[in-house]
């Protein structure tokens, strides 16, 4: 079962370029290599689904070989991120017809998968930042993939800032290395938890946190550095949008900063209040900004900053509770957090690729428009779909814990989003683009569909039976690391929430 | 390109092969000296880069076509997972190195640390086809600053 976690990266990594290697003439080949490896994904993802442990690449012992490791957390992230990008897959088969190379953009998508798999299930720090490169890279590439001047303008843009962010992310990992001596996460945890609870803004331990979610923010999109995400998104084809913001800025961006702020950093009350203060800051601004957009794309993107403001606040709400010894309420913070983000995978690859539909047909029709509309009242929170559910869990959690102030924000900003698509109600067909009109190919529909009863259909985890399968473990494996932080002086990462199961389901990994 | 000097040219063709030479020697010996793969790729890479600069477009196609250039990328990665992939299949684990297990070799001597030296191989490989195509895709889009030049560069060099 674990040498599954190699083959997760390592399968769509040998397929990206298997696909590079294959001439212009054999784009139908092209499709189905995608198309399998995304179902090889998807099927390896669910099948990992109840392992918890990790993988020692090589042969060689954690601290000091390479290792891979699934949990709670990333093997939820894993499915949710293979569902999504299977349907962008299927999705491009037929939509990139209309360029020159579209198994040169599946090859790109299957390498972004590839390295988003890896950073999911990276053992330590360094493997992961290479892995959150891969796929910056691969996205920079996908941005500019038309090769028009908004493309390269706004690709140029990701690009240039993208490398700045990460240099920040790499000298807050040379930083820790040199005080602590390791870079395996766990290894790397139990030292800092040992040496005391990270809270003084002058440690070196302190900076380099600051710096790696400064790095992380820039990777999700969030408010003080997002200025690249509307302008990709809006630019880029519509499945490299709907992979970027559905996919790309959860794993890259809000996983490997929340995996970097708990299990790393014990996600003491500082760091937690970092992570608050910019999640308010893109929460509200991203729907402010929203309401100031006159295009379809750019409506979608700044909300979709607003909704990640949401899981980054709820999180580090989550690790602020933890540090204060309230468990229940860090338990439910964390676990809304980790339902908003796997419905706002599922709704904003739903809006990109259903607007991208749109586009393709040069205009609606019943289908786009029902599709349409199961994303924009998931976006919008409005009752039965994902989104609500989620989103009051989140308000929830804000007033359980006593910060009223949070949750009148957030209810507030949750009133702007719809106001925010109002605007735009009649725009998801700039017909300029593509003036011809032209049927919508099942292919493209098929994704559509399920997304859309994905959208409707997410509220469902938060009943009890699935949510002990699903977002509970995930909770657990996040907040196992949290440090209650006085009582830190133990030199391990305490365990808040009673998980026995985690613990030890952690089989020896004797390879056959 | 028209201003180029014909000692540059020169000496361009008698340097390369020893940078070239140079960049085999250090991919192959990194497990034994500084360097490695990535390195050797590098400076395997600026051979070509050399020619580039100095004897234009044509003279490097000549000796690395475009198409074998962008072959050799996606040989170069997939030989490195391969590597990876014996190792699962022969031993069971991931990138294990099964070649050291039954030919240890002698320590210090260039056949020893097993799937180490093949990876660099294949490291270097890719590297250097990656950064060859790098630079290569610069100077077809370069755009020259010299007013009598022509103004954009086409992919064919005169």
């Amino acid at each position: 079962m674990s040498v599954l976690i190699p083959l997760m990266v390592a399968v769509p990594l040998g397929a990206g370029f298997v696909m590079a290697l294959l001439p212009g003439s054999s784009q139908r080949a092209g499709d189905l290599l995608a198309v399998a490896t995304g179902i090889f994904v998807l099927a390896g993802a669910a099948a990992l689904s109840p392992f918890v442990g990790s993988y020692a690449v090589g042969g060689w012992d954690p601290p000091i070989g390479i290792e891979m490791s699934r949990d709670g957390f990333s093997g939820l992230v894993l499915v949710v991120t293979a569902i999504v990008a299977l349907a962008v897959i299927l999705y491009a088969t037929a939509s990139m017809r209309r360029y020159t190379s579209r198994s040169r953009f599946l090859a790109l998508v299957i390498l972004l998968l590839a390295a988003m798999n890896g950073t999911l299930l990276s053992g330590d720090i360094f493997n992961r930042f290479v892995f959150v490169e891969i796929a910056a890279i691969a996205s920079y590439v996908l941005v500019g993939f038309a090769c028009g001047a908004n493309e390269l303008k706004a690709a140029l843009k990701y690009a240039v800032l993208g490398a700045v962010a990460s240099i920040a992310t790499l000298l807050g990992i040379a930083l820790v290395y040199s005080v602590h001596g390791t870079v395996n996460i766990a290894h790397l945890g139990e030292k800092i938890a040992a040496s005391g609870p990270v809270m003084a803004p002058d440690s070196v331990v302190f900076i380099a946190a600051v710096l790696m979610l400064a790095g992380f923010t820039f990777k999700a999109g969030l408010m003080p550095l997002h200025v690249w995400q509307p302008d990709a998104l809006d630019a880029a084809t519509a499945p490299a949008s709907a992979i970027i913001s559905g996919c790309l800025v959860q794993t890259i961006g809000v996983y490997a900063m929340i995996r970097t702020a708990y299990a790393v950093f014990g996600a003491t009350a500082p760091i937690g209040w970092i992570m608050v203060l910019v999640g308010v800051l893109s929460m509200a601004g991203g729907a402010i900004a929203a309401l100031q957009q006159d295009e379809w794309r750019r409506v979608v993107a700044y909300t979709g900053i607003s909704q990640l403001g949401y899981v980054v606040c709820a999180f580090g709400l989550g690790g602020i509770l933890a540090s204060a010894g309230n468990d229940t309420a860090a338990a439910l913070a964390v676990i809304a957090a980790l339902f908003h983000l796997a419905n706002h995978a599922v709704f904003q690859s739903l809006l990109f690729l259903n607007g991208g539909a749109v586009e393709y047909a040069g205009g609606s029709n019943s289908l786009t428009k029902l599709a349409g509309l199961a994303g924009v009242l998931s976006s919008s929170a409005v009752p039965p779909f994902g989104g609500f559910v989620s989103k009051a869990m989140i308000v929830i959690a804000f007033v359980m814990a006593g910060y009223y102030g949070l949750a009148a924000v957030a209810v507030a900003v949750a009133a702007l989003i719809p106001l925010a698509f109002w605007r735009v109600r009649s725009r998801p067909e700039p017909t300029e683009r593509t003036p011809r009109t032209a049927a919508v190919p099942a292919v493209m529909t098929a994704p559509l569909a399920v997304l859309s009863a994905l959208c409707l259909a997410g509220g469902l985890i938060a009943l009890p039976a699935l949510r002990s399968v699903t977002l509970e473990p995930a909770g657990q494996s996040i907040l196992r690391y949290a440090s209650p932080g006085t009582t830190t002086e133990q030199g391990q990462a305490a365990t808040l929430i009673p998980s026995e199961s985690v613990e030890q389901e952690e089989p020896d990994e004797e390879p056959d | 390109m028209n201003n180029r000097s014909l000692i540059v040219s020169r000496v361009s063709r008698w340097v390369a092969p020893l940078i070239f030479v140079f960049g085999i020697y250090v991919a192959l010996y990194g497990h034994l000296s500084p360097g490695g793969g990535f390195p050797g790729g590098v400076i395997l890479s600026s051979a070509f880069i050399l020619t580039l600069l100095a004897r234009g477009r044509k003279a490097t196609l000549e000796r690395l076509p475009f198409g074998v250039a962008k072959k050799l990328d996606a040989v170069g990665a997939l030989l490195f997972l391969c590597i990876a992939l014996f190792g699962l299949v022969v031993t069971g684990v991931f990138f294990a190195n099964f070649i050291h297990q039954y030919l240890p070799g002698e320590p210090l001597r260039l056949f020893s640390g097993g799937t180490i030296m093949p990876a660099n191989i294949a490291i270097g490989l890719k590297v250097a086809a990656s950064l060859f195509l790098v630079m290569f895709a610069l100077s077809a889009l370069r755009i020259s600053t010299d007013e009598q030049d022509e103004p954009i560069r086409t992919l064919e060099d005169k």
